[in-house]
């Protein structure tokens, strides 16, 4: 788990680019021409306070909602998301604090949630299940990000809360192309499994899944994420390299205090 | 691995189910040997006429030594009689009377019955192929509608409209109640008979056919209810209009509440079916079955008229359903 | 496979089957010449035939979490529909007992979709959406009867419904072959997969992707086809429909599905249970009845067994949200 220090910030190194995206929610703008920038095979963080816009944001890319204007681009195409579903085509997985686990399910049943294997020829076409491939290749993907599923053929469950968040992140990092977003993954989880979901995430980057870390824990960001962006009142009012900053400062980016770091524009706060 | 919490929810849920089962296991009685075995299948348990030749056949089954056991389903649907039947048809009785529920669908479970070698005796209702029964005891139907038409023919003078409540065509009984009491109404140039309304025996069901025809004929003059169930119904329907003296109500089947009603004036007069004799009947029969003797293919027994003059003569007072 | 197993052992599922297994062996106890004998056991089986079909429809949508009350009222509805086809086309031929056949099944899935629709589409609660067309579909079939029973069945078709193959009677052999195929259909399909991750987590199955409109659209049609196909075998049996019956027939059967295991919360189910579940209520109520039991008791046992079922799925809840 470590820091890598990207210095130089050439177009080819971005992977998701949000320009100027506004929202309004009636009177409410949630979005005033925001920015975000996710560089290939980073974790960045995505950081502010609460109202700053970032799960709007989120949605957005999520393809849950439509901005009401700005670009985003994806390996340097533009898109739009209609839907959910053509932001997972694209290669956007995202996943929620409630994990969109079947609990009833067994773990790779879950991970196979909607794309399950079907067997081969006519039995497949059918429309019958290849567990015994899906179990093999869930298996396989678990253990490549190192996740420890207890039991295979329990339900999800009765799993632990740290077991349940390691298995939705390998089922989104296992699906996703370019960008995985977490939405507060340590939340709800303890010191240990805190640890293992950090590091986890550390795995995922290594695999060539960038990974945008939406948190509201400090210490956890500084722990594993490259770079920070926060957001303030609907922009991006700060961009830092994590090894660079110190905690303070990124506290004062997001509630607003005293001028520190420097917004887009390249001027000071 | 899981390990077991004996909860004390668990322990008595546990307890409840095995009681059951002791239950089944303790209830089947002492089986007089020398005696018949005759079971009885009731159209519903829940129905007073029921209850009476149910008590009919109790009475006379310990006059006659006769082992009776009492079967039945909630309600009136051969879906669900129809494994009740085959269950009694595993205990091999000597004889089975059964009301039954429809007169097609319980054809095939009594005829697998009688080929088991019970002898078959129907009350009440009837098989559309009765040929597999030894007899058939009920009421002259024809009979019954009859002697409704006369009563409101007589209380309303010869004049008016009026309306007969039957079940659905497809119930012998009723449909045989109810040309008994056309054929009478014709009789009656000054009466107009409106097309039947169908119910069975359902007190909403016929309150609303009442609340209707109040509406569209104002001057009602009469009302006939073939099943004792709709019987509720018409009272109230009629105690809601203000109705109940200037409509003649006629209620077929004497249940104990609308006894009541006839004692209070809301109904005017009664046709009662004899069911403890039919109960008594079908016990004699079926000893005369099961011995090898003829029985009489159909009989029917004529109903009796019972008012505020006639109630306590013993003709009308015994007739009157209760269980005993 | 040890996992497996013991989550075989701690299922609810088999508990029930012990206490299927121990009714049937206390009653041929106690009555071995009469419970325990080849004629009743095949009357329990004819008894078992219309419900388990029935019951196979109400298993896909109980594990999706929903509810359908409207059964016994399409098997009556989809019975008068078909019986008048039969009757229209006339005669005794094989065409008007396909016609038969096919206007039950079409009928009763069309309730089927409409109760699909209106859950899926309309988000009404599946048990306001299935009282409601547990009310128009008696009602239009009283309308389309005229109250009155069509008693006139095919011939053909009433002996093939009292019939018997190798002893065991025929609309039970078609209950069980139906039964094993959906039973397949469920645990080792795409189909039945998402049925589950459906009933487990609605949003978790949409957020992966999975049309659950669709899908719930096509659990209820199923479940709306067999309770037609229910209304088919009926008339088989009856030789005529069954007009003022039927009126218990949706809580028989969701009381069979809950018995036999599978869970109202929903993403638990097996269609084994439900075979199980099935038998328990009939086996009870043929064996009281056999031992001369007052008949309200065995209303007693059923909902003991229906209370232990659901306690036992309430257990294995508790443990899984610990």
């Amino acid at each position: 788990m470590g820091n890598t220090n990207a210095i130089s910030v050439t177009e080819s190194d971005l992977i998701l680019t949000v320009r100027d995206v506004r929202k309004s929610f009636g009177r409410v703008e949630a979005l005033r021409g925001a920015d975000f920038d996710v560089r290939r095979g980073e974790v960045v963080a995505l950081m502010g306070d609460n109202g700053a816009g970032k799960s709007t944001l989120v949605k957005i890319l999520a393809g849950v909602q439509a901005a009401d204007s700005g670009v985003v681009t994806l390996d340097g195409n533009e898109v739009v998301f209609a839907s959910p579903d053509e932001a997972r085509a694209a290669g956007i997985e995202t996943v929620y604090q409630d994990l969109a686990l079947a609990d009833t399910l067994d773990s790779a049943a879950n991970l196979f949630l909607g794309r399950e294997l079907r067997r081969q020829g006519f039995l497949g076409h059918i429309g019958f299940l290849d567990n015994r491939r899906m179990r093999r290749e869930a298996r396989e993907a678990f253990a490549s990000l190192q996740v420890t599923v207890r039991s295979e053929h329990d339900a999800v469950g009765n799993l632990s809360g740290g077991q349940r968040q390691g298995i939705a992140v390998c089922r989104a990092a296992t699906w996703a192309q370019h960008v995985l977003f977490l939405d507060e993954p340590t939340a709800a989880l303890g010191l240990r499994q805190t640890r293992n979901v950090l590091d986890l995430i550390c795995r995922v980057r290594d695999q060539g899944i960038s990974v945008v870390l939406i948190s509201h824990s400090l210490p956890d960001v500084m722990q594993v994420a490259d770079r920070i962006e926060v957001l303030r009142l609907g922009r991006r009012i700060a961009q830092f390299t994590t090894v660079d900053v110190s905690a303070d400062d990124v506290v004062a980016a997001i509630t607003g205090a005293r001028g520190s770091g420097q917004d887009d524009e390249g001027q000071d706060l | 691995m899981h390990t077991r919490h004996v909860t004390p929810a668990w322990r008595t849920l546990t307890t409840l189910l095995v009681g059951s089962l002791v239950l089944a296991a303790c209830s089947s009685g002492t089986t007089d040997s020398s005696g018949k075995a005759v079971t009885l299948i009731l159209g519903t348990t829940s129905d007073d006429f029921y209850k009476a030749i149910e008590c009919g056949a109790k009475l006379r089954s310990k006059e006659t030594g006769v082992t009776l056991t009492v079967q039945g389903a909630g309600q009136w649907d051969p879906a669900l009689q129809v494994p009740i039947v085959d269950a009694v048809t595993a205990t091999k009785p000597d004889a089975i009377v059964i009301a039954v529920t429809d007169d097609t669908a319980l054809f095939a479970p009594l005829n697998t019955a009688v080929q088991g070698g019970s002898k078959l005796v129907l009350v009440d209702t009837t098989l559309k192929d009765a040929s597999i029964a030894a007899g058939h005891i009920g009421s002259d139907y024809v009979l019954y509608g009859k002697q409704g038409a006369e009563q409101i023919a007589k209380l309303t003078g010869g004049k008016g409209t009026v309306l007969g409540i039957f079940a659905p065509p497809g119930v012998s009984t009723n449909d045989q109640g109810r040309t008994g009491f056309s054929a009478e109404m014709a009789m009656y140039p000054g009466m107009t008979l409106l097309p039947f309304e169908f119910s069975s025996g359902e007190a909403g069901k016929s309150a609303a056919i009442v609340n209707a025809a109040l509406a569209a004929h104002p001057d009602l003059a009469g009302i006939f209810t073939f099943n004792g169930g709709d019987s509720q119904g018409v009272v109230t329907a009629l105690r809601e209009a203000k109705a109940s003296d200037r409509v003649n109500f006629v209620s077929g089947d004497g249940q104990p509440f609308q006894v009541e009603q006839l004692t209070a004036g809301l109904v005017k007069a009664l046709v009662i079916q004899q069911a403890r004799t039919m109960g008594k009947l079908s016990i004699d029969y079926a000893l005369s079955a099961i011995a090898g003797e003829d029985v009489p293919d159909e009989t029917a027994l004529p109903t009796v008229v019972g008012n505020l003059d006639n109630l306590t003569t013993p003709e009308v007072a015994d007739n009157l359903y209760a269980p005993c | 496979m040890n996992a497996k197993l013991a989550s075989w052992l701690t299922r609810p599922t088999t508990t029930m089957l012990l206490v299927l297994v121990g009714i049937i062996a206390i009653f041929a106890a106690l009555s071995p010449t009469t419970f325990f004998t080849l004629a009743n056991g095949q009357g329990i089986l004819s008894n078992v035939a219309i419900l388990l079909v029935v019951a196979v429809g109400a298993t896909f949508v109980i594990i999706t979490a929903g509810i359908d009350l409207s059964v016994g009222s399409v098997l009556v509805f989809s019975s008068v529909l078909g019986a008048k086809a039969m009757t229209a086309i006339g005669g005794d031929s094989l065409p008007a007992i396909l016609s038969g056949l096919l206007v039950t099944i079409v009928a009763g899935g069309a309730w089927g979709v409409l109760n699909g629709v209106l859950v899926a589409k309309a988000k009404v609660p599946s048990f306001v959406v299935t009282l409601g067309t547990l009310g128009a579909a008696y009602g239009l079939a009283l309308v389309i009867s005229g109250g009155v029973d069509v008693r006139s069945v095919p011939t053909p078709l009433v002996e093939f419904g009292n019939g018997r193959w190798l002893g065991i009677p025929v609309i039970f052999s078609i209950a069980a072959l139906i039964t094993v195929i959906a039973g397949i259909a469920l645990a080792l399909t795409v189909f039945g997969r998402r049925t589950y991750a459906i009933g487990s987590n609605e949003e978790s199955a949409r957020r992966s992707g999975i049309r659950v409109e669709r899908h719930l659209i096509k659990v209820y049609a199923l479940a709306g086809a067999l309770a037609g196909f229910g209304g088919f075998l009926s008339l088989a049996r009856f030789g005529t429909t069954t007009i003022a019956g039927n009126n218990t027939l949706n809580l028989q059967v969701i009381t069979a599905v809950v018995i036999g295991g599978t869970s109202l919360f929903g993403g638990i189910g097996w269609m084994f249970g439900t075979t199980i579940g099935v038998f328990i209520p009939v086996v009870l109520a043929n064996g009281f009845i056999i031992r001369g039991v007052v008949p309200y008791w065995q209303y007693v046992a059923v909902g003991t067994v229906l209370i232990t079922a659901v306690l036992l799925d309430q257990r294995r809840r508790l443990r899984q949200l610990s």
